[in-house]
Formats: structure tokens, C-alpha cells, sequence
């Protein structure tokens, strides 16, 4: 618990309570809401001080619980372990150096120094401002579980222990950042997750040595393979089931204290792709809305390139019907298309990100006029044309088609090269600018696990649950390039059929895949990634 | 240095790309002119014979195993007569890099773009490869995996809208022997084919040692088929007389190809379809030629190396100053009867010999 | 210094589009090629008629469409290709040529041999290829002064006359330029190519070529023109053409009119719903014997009673009247294949179905022996002609009108 380097030294003096107080405010900087209470305790002979910071502590129980308790003692106890034993309050805690008194007072523990003990005790009684469980405001879907992560990290892992009762669950506390003294909870299922991640996963956040950690991204761009890849090489989310079933692949979550978004890794591509509605919907509707998804991520990276490219350059690949309108569309605009195309994409950018901060419902309205002001009477002025306007519309529109929003976000600064290769080489621009995309994507890793897995390298077996999605009862199987533990995911041969011989079975003996279920002690297989 | 290891799988497809990167394209006219309607002979018995030539190269490997030719050829020959022929490799992966990207460039330029200057193009490409080899053989062969299913899908996607337009007694005589012409034929596939001479600088990084030999020859002989099948297309769909009347009888399908009268002109999906499996080809070899100079030079990281290449490519692209010269001269003559015999046939071969040789005194 | 090095190609990558959009040509700029006409001028120079539409735009923009969709502009110079250049004197926008639609060739020029002008399109990869291929009696000026009345829109119109055409006709054999280009590089087969007339909507009939154009006119198709090698050698009429489709097996549908089995003076319409053909070929000795096998379903269409207060027999339905039926198609359909082949055999020596190519892929080292002398071969090659014919159902209605008890007149 004792912070890493760069706190400011104190010197190391006579540890006796004056001492010690004098320090801490001296390190506090006689801060407002630095409390020092001074009282007698233990019939009156034992001088006790109390040091918290009222801002960060449930005053209520202090009095209540600890300062009546010391009240009423009859003897002054012999040891700080017996004082301890006193105390009302689980989790208390002997501290003997004077940087740990700071850091335990700046976590807002009570620390309880005693006139004559060496050591002083602290007592955890922080009280956050908790803000209630709501609906995921970024991650909506149709049916399926409601609530979403808050900033509190215990109630972020009560949330994920309801889904997941098993003693398995292991949870690692590190403490990050120096100045913010932020705890960071390492998540993952011991018998699931390969040690080998595990162990990469903590030892990359312990070399972290940072002021500023406020956000889990801070944390994703200090742990990430590799640094200055656009893409995201960690799955962001605030949905506990999306977490619940990301650990039971045998991925491991990091949660930060104030946070509500935890970080899952390691991640495939192809993993920004899924939603938790498709195992939701049934296989069918579910195969088409992931194809769907796919076929838009093309769009979005594409499209735009792809017009350009075709109007000025492959001009004859374009229906002739088509292209004559074009033209005269273009009869009155006065730019060339590509220039017009990065415009008016620019154009979206800066509605969409105005529309960000607009407060409440003025956004939509804004948002609705901004487009059809700006577009109408772009093309009623002849600065643009009116066929520019209906792609770069389609394309924004279909930015938010990703599931998982910040994705979707590297994948819209990703098109502009594309749209200037396209412009000056035609498909071979495009194609040059996918290649790279594609080259990029595959040297990928997150946590050693290949990026485009399972297609590069290729896998078959995995593409059960990949663009299309098998009926659950065939998903046997974790994903192996996560390299689990156990690889099996459920008991084979679960497909409901009328089975007569297994009837006869079970009314003799237990069947077998109940066994398999009571031996591996998980809930019920609800895989959700 | 760092390890890198691909699958006996991979290796198969990698071998399988590099095998029909070029065949694909300049193999059909070339076949269907010599050996008429027995060019699937052709190219099958080019692809038994590339495979016999490639067991001859994997024999050579078995002596010397977890080594590349620029290491066991200076185990073998000592460093003066090794060296050489480290070099040699890196030299004949470079040209024939070079020789592709100006193929590509030029042929992208002729058919869609004629009023593009040719070195964007070739600079472009560079780049790529470039990238591509700095990356290194696991993501080149990642990359594959995805590029070689999607092209052949494309592939037969695109033959298969085309097939109603074919005549069957274009391709019909199938059995016809005309052995002159098969062997004639058999010459440019093989030579494209002889690219595998690559196996010999890349074997040591394949995870599983004992599948090489399975691995190599299962690629071969599939490109082999592919190729087959190829042919015999455009021979039902052109017929002899036409097919061979073209450099480019794939690209004459997709130009004359149409979908409900509405979509025609397919060449630049064509084109962008044979620029990516030939990225892979030309990023494998510049990975192989970057590997193999720095091992002869004795260094431990082949990065910069490859850097080198960025200025070497483009030197070598730009050396031709029209098509007729790239394909006669630096393509059909240069490379395929003196650089890739000698680099997939006889140095391996005499090493060989001196390596048994060797052993038994 | 590797990141040095990435940071100066990133640079350079960038720099790429800056530089320059070399082929960037926005589509506004172009004039969109529909028909190319060709023929020869006196002088022996060839003409070359570029008939250009202007872009259509969508409504916001606000501009009213063109009046005139089709503006003819003509040069002449040595070669095609000169010509074509030549164009651009006074042509303001660059031509287009992937939207081509049809090229119409003049007698003059086709007479000639039409090989050696045509290079400049077979070899320019931006000219369609699957553009149609017409001949024009007389100059193709007359074709491009047409003034349309259904269709406006050029770029439409030919590709709809000609699908119309093929699919309730099926007299002309309409061919595309690539497998024109096929055919005349092709040493074993000689093309046959649709001819385009232009109809006086007026007048309501065909106008001979010269005549001048009314002012309401359409395109029409009329036969094909028969090629020897590249070099026009005469005409088919309509019927001759529909033949030449049966025995190709290209008929996708179209009518015959036959006798009437019952009596030969009445007539059955026959609707062609499905053609398939095969050649088969080889040379014996000094011989080339050659087997066409034609198969033909249909239905009856019409029929017609010539004789007045005749009408059908009974009311059953009949399985031996659909075979007489069938049988006069037969009849038909051999004796005017095998007029047609014998015609192209003693007044055209053109290989019109193709004999030459079956026997050079089928049989390559007979074909080597016999390729210099192909034409006396052919004219002298005993091509059999067989046809099948399956007749497939009376429509909606029995084949037989039931006869009424006491109706004597003629009902039909």
C-alpha cells in the first residue's frame, strides 16, 4: 500500500502524536477540512488524537461507532492490537511511518494516534457519493440487463459478483498514480484466464508511474501494445454482462476507483463487431445485424474513397443513368469532388462534435437545422453537390452502427487518407491505403493475443461466433486464441430434440451434462461478449 | 533477434500466393499459345515439376536444419564461396520485386489510368512492401490468410458471371496430346513457380519442422490446379485463337463481363484484386531478400535492411523503359532463364551434392 | 533513426495525393459518346460522325433539361483514330467513350474491310466492348439525324430497341462489339452484324438509304449484313436472319408463321419460347462434313383460317396435331437453314455458323492442314441440317376451338 516514489519526503523524526500531527498538516498544508480531534479516552488516561478529513468521512459513524467505543473504555489497553480490537470497525489497520499516516488520512481513513504508542491505527470510513446503478448511456440495447457500472469500484465489483458466484473471481487492488493514488482492481477467473496474460496484464500496470490517472483510457494508453495504432487494443465498456461474459472467454478486466468504464483485455478485432444483443436475438436475426455491421464498417472506411474515386477516375464503372445525373449535378459547383467530399466531411465532424456539447434538447433541434440548413442551402448556393451531400449523410449515419462507440470514432479519422489516395490513384489509391490498414492490423497484438484473430491467423473453428453467430447450444468452445485455461464451454450435444434414450437415462441417473454443470460450478452459460 | 514462426498452413497458403501472383495473370495467354487445349497438362505438369524442384531445395534444408541458405552456406562453403550466395538470394528477391512492382505499375497505368506519371504508383507499392517486411513474416502471412481466400472467392465470383458467355468446344479436346506444346508451354508457369527457391530463406520459421516437406508440396500442387483451372477458363471462354492474342486474357474477361446490363467494367476490381495477392508475394520477398543479406552480413536485426530497400526497388522498377522490355527482357529472359533456374535449381543443387559429399568424408 | 526514416516516408506517402490528381477528371468534363458512325469520304479518308448527349440533372438544381439529347459531330482524317482527334477542334469537352452505346459502320467503309479502322477502338481499353455493332446501308449520317419520339434519351434507346427486338421478334442478329472483335479475329468463323434502317414515323415505313429524314423518325433494325473475313459481302432479310439465329441457337424467342397441319392454307403462328442448336464438324478426306442440330420449343400463338367457315375439327386435345404442327415447323425452319447455308456457301463463301472454328479447337491438327484453303473447303461441305421441334402448349386457350352445334360461321 505504501505509494511509489515522488510523494514529497518528510522527514523521518520522533514518530510520537505531535509529531505526527504536525507533519500531516504540514503535508496537508493546513487544509480547511483537515480535522484533529483531541480527546481523553479510556477513563481519562489515555490522550487520544484523531486525524481525518471531514470532507471524505462518514462523520456520523465516527462519533458513533469509534469515538464512543474509545470513550468507554474501562482500562487503557496494552498493544495498538488490542485498542484495535476495541474499535467497532472492521478493516482497521497499524501504521508506524509517517508517509503511510499521510497517504492513510488522504484515503480518508480516520487515523487514531495514541500518546505513548508508536503506532498509529487507522480506520476506514470513507463515504463516497455513490451515484445510484443506472441504464448504460453509451451501450443501449433493446433487451437483456439494464444496469451499468458507477464510479465506485466496490460497486462495480458487487455488480460483477452477482453475476459471477464463484469463488474463483479473483480481484487484485494495485494502487496507480502518485498523485491521485487511484486503486485499480484487476479482475479475471482463476481457472479460466491464462496466467500467463494474468501476469502480463498486472506486471504492465504496475510499471505505470503516473500523476494523472482520472479515466480508464488514461490507463488503456499507458498498458497498450502498441502505443501509436489508431485502433483500440482494449474493449471499453460500462455494461457488467458485457464484463461478466468478456472474463468468462477468459479475458481479464481492470476497473478504476471512480470510473465507470472498465477496461477488458486482451481483445480481438473482431470483438468490436458484437453487441450482447446477439446472443439476445435469435441466430438468424443476429447473423445478419453482425454481416450488417461488418459490411458498415466497410462503408464508413470506404465509401467516400470509393465515390471519389469512381466519379473522377473510373468513371466507367459508374451505370451510365447514374453518371449522367452526376454530372449535371455537378454542372453548377465550382470544386472538384474530392476537395468537396473532405468538406463536407469535415463539415459533419464539426456538427457532430457541436452537437456533443449542446445541453439537452436543444442538441437534437440544432442538430436536425444544422443539417438541413447547411445542407439545403449549400446545394441551393451551387457550393456543393446534392449527391456529395447524400453520401457524406450515409456515411456519418452509418458511424454508428458499431456497437462499441470508440471505435467507431478511429475508424472516421481513418477515412481521410483514404479519400486523398483515392483521389490522386484511383482504386489502386484505395486499395494501396486498405493494404496498409490491413498490414497494420494484423502486426496487432493485445496481450499477445493476434489482433485479427481468427481470421489472420485463421482458425476455423472460431468462426462459429465471429461474422456469423452458431445457435448457442453448438458455441462449445472458448475462444482459443484467448488461450483459456478450460477450453470447454459448456456440456456437448445440448440441442433440444425429443431425445427418447436420454429421457430413459435421466429418469435412471442424473444426466451427465448436469453433472458437468454441478462440477464446474459456473452460472448458466449466458456468453455475452 | 526476434523469433518469429508461422504454421505449416500458412506457409502452404504463402506458397500458394506466391505461386499464382504472377502465373495467375501472365500464365494463361502464354500456355493457351503453345500448348492449345491441353494448356491444363501444362500447367500441371509445371506444377509437378516445381514440386520436384522444390523437394530437391527442401532435401537441401533437411541437412541443414533451423538455417537459412545464407547461414548453411557459409557453413558449407566457407565464408568466400557462402557469402556470394547469400547474397545471390537477396539479390534475385530483390529483382524480382522489382520487376513485379513495375509490372503492376505499369499495367495499373495502360489500363486505367494512362495520364498518371508511373512512380506514384511505384512509390506507392514500395512503401507497402516496404512496410509489409518491416513488419515481418507473421504479419505478411496473417495477412495472407485473409487475402488469398477473399481474391480466389473473388476470382471465382467474377468466372462464374462470365461463364455464361463461354463456348464448351472452346476447351474441348481434352485429351490431346501435343507434347511440343506442353513442354513449351510448361516453361513460363514453371518459372513463375521457381519463385519457391524462397522456402530456402524462410523454412527455419516454421513451427513445426517435420510438416515442411507436406507443406511445400501441398502449395505447389494446388497453385498448380488453381492455375489449371485458370487456363482451362479462359480457354472455354475465349477459345484458343483469342486468349493467346492478349497479354491479359483475365482482365479482357472482366472488361466484357456485365451485370443486368448495369454494372460493367470490372478491371480495376480485377486489378485490385491481383495488387493485393501480389503485395503478399512482394512483401514475403523483400522480407526473405532483407533476411537473407543481413545474415550474410553476420547482423542480428534485419530492420534496417529493409529500409535499404526503399531505395533499392524503386532503382530496379524504373530500370525498363517500356513494357515489351520489362516483360522480354527482365522478365522472360533475365529472371526467368537465368536468375530463378540458377536460384531454384542449380545453386541448390550443387550445394547439395557438396553437402553430401561433404558428409561422407 | 528508424523513426526518422518512417517520419520521412509518412511525409512522402503524404505528399503523394498533394501533388497531384493526374487522372482526376471530374465527369462534368466529359461529352458522353453514344453512337460512333464510321464510313469513307471520297479522297478514301474516313469519316468519323461522334453523336455526344449532354448530362441530365436531377431536379433541385433547378436546370431545365436539354432540348436536343443527340448532337452529331463528324471529321474525316486518314485513320480512324486521327479523325476522332480531330474532333476535339471543335469539341469543347473530352470524349468519353466507356458510355458508347453503338457503332454504326457504312456500307462504304464496311465494303472496304472494316478491320484495320476498327484497331483504334479494339486496342483503346476505354471504348465499351459491350457496345452494339450495326451497319448502315448506305452513309450512316442518315441514322444520327433520327428523331425519336418514345425514347428521348440515346443512351437508352438502341439498348432497348435492340433487347425488344430479340426478345418478340428475333429477326436480325444483333451482336456486340466484343464478340464482333471476336469474330473477325477469328479465322473459322465470319460475322454476321444487324443492319439499322430508320423508320419514318410518318409515313409509316422504311426509308430507303439517302432518303431524308423526317422530322418524326425511329431506328429500326432490318435484316444483317453478311461479312466475308472483315469485308461486307451482301444482305439477309429479316426471315433469313431469324434462320441464321435458329440454326446459331440464339433465338431467345420470336415468331414463324406456319401452314396450318389441318389445312395448308391456313396458317398457325408459333411463338418461340426456346432455341438451342449444336454444330458438330470434321474433315473426311478432302470433305468437311458438318451436322447442324437444331431443337426448338414453342407455342402455339394464332391461327389463322384462310378459308372462310373453316375452323378446328374437335375438341380434344390432340397430341398428333401438336406433332404436325411441329413437323411444319420442321419443314420450315430446314428448308430456310439450309437455303440460307447454301447461299452463304455459293453467293458470300462466308462461314457463317462457323464450321472452321468447331473443326480449329475441336480438331487443331486437321485445321492446320486445311486453314489456307478454308473457303474452298467450305464452299464445297455437305452440312446436314436436323430439326426438332416441341411444341409445347396452345395457351390459355384448347388447341381446337370447340365447334359449336349449329354455328356455321366463321368464329375465330
Amino acid at each position: 500500500m505504501v505509494p511509489k516514489k515522488r510523494i514529497p519526503e518528510m522527514s523521518k523524526g520522533q514518530s510520537d502524536p505531535e509529531h505526527i500531527i504536525s507533519e500531516v498538516e504540514r503535508a496537508f498544508g493546513q487544509s480547511a477540512d483537515l480535522q484533529v480531534h483531541r480527546f481523553q479516552a479510556g477513563a481519562g488516561e489515555l490522550s487520544c488524537v484523531l486525524l481525518y478529513l471531514k470532507s471524505f468521512i462518514d462523520v456520523e459513524r465516527l462519533s458513533q461507532s469509534v469515538l464512543v467505543s474509545l470513550l468507554s473504555l474501562p482500562t487503557p489497553p496494552v498493544s495498538m492490537a488490542k485498542l484495535a480490537e476495541a474499535i467497532p470497525c472492521v478493516g482497521t489497520k497499524e501504521l508506524s511511518s509517517l508517509p503511510e499516516f499521510c497517504q492513510a488520512v488522504a484515503w480518508g481513513e480516520a487515523v487514531l494516534l495514541v500518546s505513548g504508542f508508536q503506532s498509529g491505527l487507522s480506520i476506514p470510513l470513507q463515504k463516497y457519493e455513490k451515484r445510484v446503478v443506472t441504464e448504460s448511456e453509451n451501450e443501449k440495447i433493446i433487451r437483456g440487463p439494464r444496469d451499468s457500472f458507477v464510479e465506485s469500484l466496490w460497486s462495480n465489483i458487487g455488480l460483477l459478483r452477482t453475476r459471477l458466484k464463484n469463488p474463483d473471481l479473483r480481484l487484485e487492488v494495485l494502487t496507480l498514480g502518485a498523485r491521485t493514488s487511484a486503486e485499480a482492481g484487476l479482475v479475471y477467473l482463476e481457472s479460466l484466464a491464462n496466467p500467463l496474460i494474468v501476469d502480463e496484464v498486472r506486471s504492465r500496470i504496475q510499471r505505470v508511474n503516473v500523476d494523472r490517472l482520472l479515466a480508464t483510457d488514461n490507463l488503456t494508453e499507458f498498458i497498450t501494445d502498441a502505443p501509436w495504432s489508431p485502433f483500440p487494443l482494449g474493449l471499453r465498456t460500462e455494461r457488467p454482462d458485457r464484463l461478466a461474459s468478456a472474463l468468462l472467454d477468459g479475458r481479464v478486466g481492470i476497473l478504476l476507483d471512480g470510473n465507470p468504464v472498465v477496461l477488458v483485455v486482451p481483445v480481438v478485432f473482431w470483438d468490436f463487431f458484437k453487441s450482447p444483443d446477439d446472443y439476445i436475438e435469435n441466430q438468424y436475426v443476429a447473423t445478419s445485424v453482425r454481416l450488417l455491421r461488418l459490411g458498415t464498417f466497410f462503408v464508413t472506411l470506404f465509401l467516400s474513397g470509393f465515390y471519389v474515386a469512381t466519379t473522377t477516375i473510373h468513371l466507367e464503372m459508374i451505370p451510365q443513368p447514374l453518371a449522367l445525373i452526376i454530372a449535371g449535378a455537378r454542372t453548377r459547383t465550382p470544386f472538384p469532388t474530392a476537395l468537396e467530399m473532405i468538406a463536407m466531411e469535415i463539415v459533419i465532424e464539426i456538427l457532430r462534435e457541436g452537437v456533443i456539447r449542446m445541453p439537452g434538447v436543444l442538441g437534437q433541434t440544432i442538430s436536425i437545422v444544422g443539417a438541413l440548413v447547411i445542407g439545403e442551402s449549400a446545394v441551393t448556393a451551387g457550393l456543393i453537390e446534392p449527391i456529395i451531400l447524400v453520401v457524406v449523410a450515409f456515411n456519418a449515419l452509418a458511424a454508428f452502427v458499431a456497437p462499441v462507440y470508440h471505435a467507431a470514432v478511429s475508424v472516421r479519422i481513418l477515412r481521410f487518407p483514404i479519400i486523398l489516395l483515392s483521389a490522386s490513384l484511383g482504386f489502386f489509391g484505395l486499395m494501396l491505403g486498405a493494404l496498409f490498414y490491413l498490414m497494420h492490423l494484423v502486426s496487432l497484438r493485445s496481450i499477445g493475443v493476434p489482433y485479427l484473430a481468427p481470421v489472420g491467423p485463421l482458425s476455423v473453428k472460431e468462426m462459429g461466433d465471429l461474422f456469423i453467430r452458431l445457435p448457442l447450444w453448438q458455441q462449445n468452445s472458448r475462444p482459443s486464441y484467448l488461450r483459456p485455461q478450460d477450453a470447454t464451454t459448456q456440456a456437448p450435444g445440448q440441442k433440444p430434440a425429443p431425445d427418447t434414450e436420454r429421457g430413459t437415462q435421466a429418469e435412471k441417473a442424473p444426466a451427465p451434462d448436469k453433472a458437468v454443470a454441478e462440477k464446474n460450478h459456473s452460472p448458466a452459460p449466458n456468453k455475452e461478449t | 533477434m526476434n523469433i518469429e514462426r508461422i504454421s505449416s498452413r500458412q506457409l502452404t497458403w504463402l506458397i500458394i500466393s506466391v505461386n499464382l501472383s504472377a502465373s495467375m495473370i501472365l500464365g494463361p495467354s502464354v500456355i493457351i499459345f503453345y500448348a492449345k487445349q491441353s494448356a491444363w497438362l501444362s500447367s500441371l505438369l509445371a506444377a509437378l515439376l516445381a514440386a520436384a524442384g522444390a523437394l530437391l531445395n527442401l532435401h537441401l534444408i533437411r541437412c541443414f536444419p533451423g538455417q537459412t541458405v545464407a547461414q548453411f552456406s557459409q557453413k558449407l562453403l566457407g565464408p568466400w564461396f557462402g557469402k556470394p550466395i547469400g547474397f545471390y538470394y537477396s539479390l534475385v528477391s530483390f529483382y524480382m520485386v522489382g520487376v513485379c512492382l513495375r509490372m503492376i505499375s505499369q499495367l495499373v497505368k495502360m489500363t486505367l489510368m494512362p495520364e498518371t506519371p508511373l512512380w506514384p504508383f511505384i512509390l506507392g507499392l514500395t512503401l507497402l512492401v516496404v512496410y509489409s517486411a518491416w513488419l515481418g513474416l507473421e504479419a505478411i502471412a496473417r495477412a495472407n490468410d485473409l487475402i488469398l481466400p477473399v481474391s480466389l472467392v473473388g476470382l471465382v465470383f467474377m468466372l462464374l458471371l462470365a461463364a455464361p458467355e463461354g463456348r464448351p468446344y472452346w476447351g474441348l479436346p481434352v485429351w490431346q496430346l501435343n507434347l511440343p506444346g506442353i513442354v513449351m508451354g510448361t516453361f513460363t508457369p514453371l518459372a513463375c513457380f521457381g519463385e519457391v527457391f524462397l522456402i530456402l530463406l524462410i523454412a527455419p520459421a516454421l513451427n513445426k519442422p517435420t510438416e515442411l516437406r507436406t507443406a511445400a508440396v501441398k502449395g505447389i500442387l494446388t497453385a498448380g490446379l488453381i492455375l489449371a483451372a485458370i487456363t482451362q477458363f479462359v480457354l472455354f471462354m475465349m477459345g484458343s485463337f483469342r486468349a493467346s492474342a492478349y497479354f491479359v486474357p483475365v482482365m479482357r474477361i472482366a472488361e466484357e463481363l456485365n451485370i443486368l446490363d448495369i454494372f460493367e467494367r470490372f478491371e480495376p476490381l480485377v486489378l485490385a484484386g491481383w495488387l493485393t495477392i501480389n503485395s503478399v508475394k512482394m512483401s514475403l520477398l523483400t522480407y526473405a531478400g532483407a533476411r537473407s543479406l543481413t545474415e550474410t552480413l553476420n547482423r542480428q536485426n534485419y530492420r534496417p535492411v529493409a529500409l535499404a530497400a526503399l531505395l533499392v526497388l524503386p532503382l530496379l522498377a524504373f530500370l525498363p523503359r517500356n513494357l515489351a522490355e520489362n516483360l522480354s527482357i527482365y522478365v522472360e529472359t533475365v529472371a526467368f532463364k537465368i536468375l530463378i533456374p540458377i536460384a531454384f535449381l542449380i545453386l541448390p543443387g550443387i550445394m547439395l551434392i557438396i553437402a553430401k559429399v561433404k558428409k561422407h568424408a | 533513426m528508424h523513426k526518422k526514416v518512417w517520419v520521412f516516408m509518412l511525409l512522402l506517402a503524404c505528399s503523394l495525393p498533394l501533388s497531384g490528381c493526374w487522372n482526376r477528371i471530374e465527369p462534368e468534363e466529359y461529352a458522353w459518346i453514344t453512337y460512333v458512325g464510321l464510313d469513307l469520304v471520297d479522297g478514301g479518308q474516313v469519316k468519323v460522325d461522334v453523336c455526344v448527349m449532354p448530362p441530365l440533372s436531377p431536379v433541385p438544381t433547378g436546370v431545365a433539361p436539354p432540348e436536343k439529347l443527340m448532337h452529331v459531330f463528324s471529321a474525316t482524317g486518314d485513320t480512324v483514330f486521327e479523325a476522332v482527334r480531330r474532333v476535339n477542334a471543335y469539341m469543347p469537352k473530352r470524349l468519353f467513350w466507356p458510355y458508347l452505346q453503338a457503332l454504326v459502320i457504312g456500307e462504304k467503309l464496311a465494303r472496304q474491310g472494316v478491320e484495320q479502322h476498327l484497331d483504334a477502338l479494339f486496342r483503346n481499353t476505354r471504348v465499351r466492348k459491350n457496345a452494339w455493332v450495326f451497319i448502315a446501308q448506305g452513309s450512316p449520317d442518315m441514322v444520327f439525324e433520327v428523331n425519336p419520339q418514345i425514347e428521348k434519351n440515346p443512351a437508352t434507346l438502341i439498348d432497348f430497341l435492340v433487347k425488344t427486338e430479340s426478345s418478340f421478334l428475333g429477326k436480325s442478329r444483333v451482336i456486340r462489339l466484343k464478340d464482333f472483335q471476336q469474330e473477325l479475329a477469328d479465322p473459322g468463323v465470319d460475322p454476321l452484324v444487324s443492319v439499322l434502317g430508320v423508320w419514318d414515323a410518318e409515313q409509316q415505313k422504311l426509308l430507303p438509304p439517302g432518303a431524308a429524314v423526317p422530322s418524326k423518325s425511329e431506328f429500326a433494325l432490318n435484316g444483317s449484313a453478311v461479312f466475308h473475313g472483315d469485308e461486307l459481302v451482301g444482305w439477309l432479310s429479316p426471315d433469313e436472319s431469324q434462320f441464321f439465329l435458329l440454326a446459331k441457337g440464339k433465338m431467345k424467342t420470336g415468331l414463324i408463321v406456319v401452314p396450318h397441319p389441318d389445312n395448308p392454307e391456313n396458317l398457325a403462328g408459333i411463338e418461340i419460347i426456346g432455341n438451342k442448336a449444336g454444330l458438330e464438324a470434321k474433315v473426311e478426306g478432302d470433305q468437311v462434313r458438318a451436322a447442324v442440330k437444331i431443337k426448338i420449343t414453342g407455342n402455339l400463338g394464332d391461327q389463322w383460317f384462310k378459308v372462310s367457315g373453316e375452323k378446328a375439327q374437335d375438341h380434344s386435345e390432340d397430341p398428333e396435331f401438336y406433332r404436325q404442327l411441329g413437323e411444319q415447323l420442321e419443314r420450315k425452319v430446314k428448308a430456310g437453314v439450309e437455303s440460307l447455308l447454301a447461299r452463304s456457301q455459293t453467293e458470300f463463301h462466308s462461314d457463317i455458323l462457323g464450321l472452321g472454328d468447331y473443326i480449329c479447337n475441336r480438331y487443331p491438327n486437321d485445321w492446320e492442314q486445311i486453314k489456307s484453303g478454308w473457303e474452298e473447303y467450305y464452299d464445297k461441305a455437305a452440312i446436314e441440317v436436323e430439326v426438332k421441334v416441341n411444341i409445347l402448349a396452345p395457351n390459355v386457350l384448347r388447341s381446337r376451338l370447340p365447334k359449336q352445334s349449329g354455328g356455321e360461321e366463321a368464329g375465330t
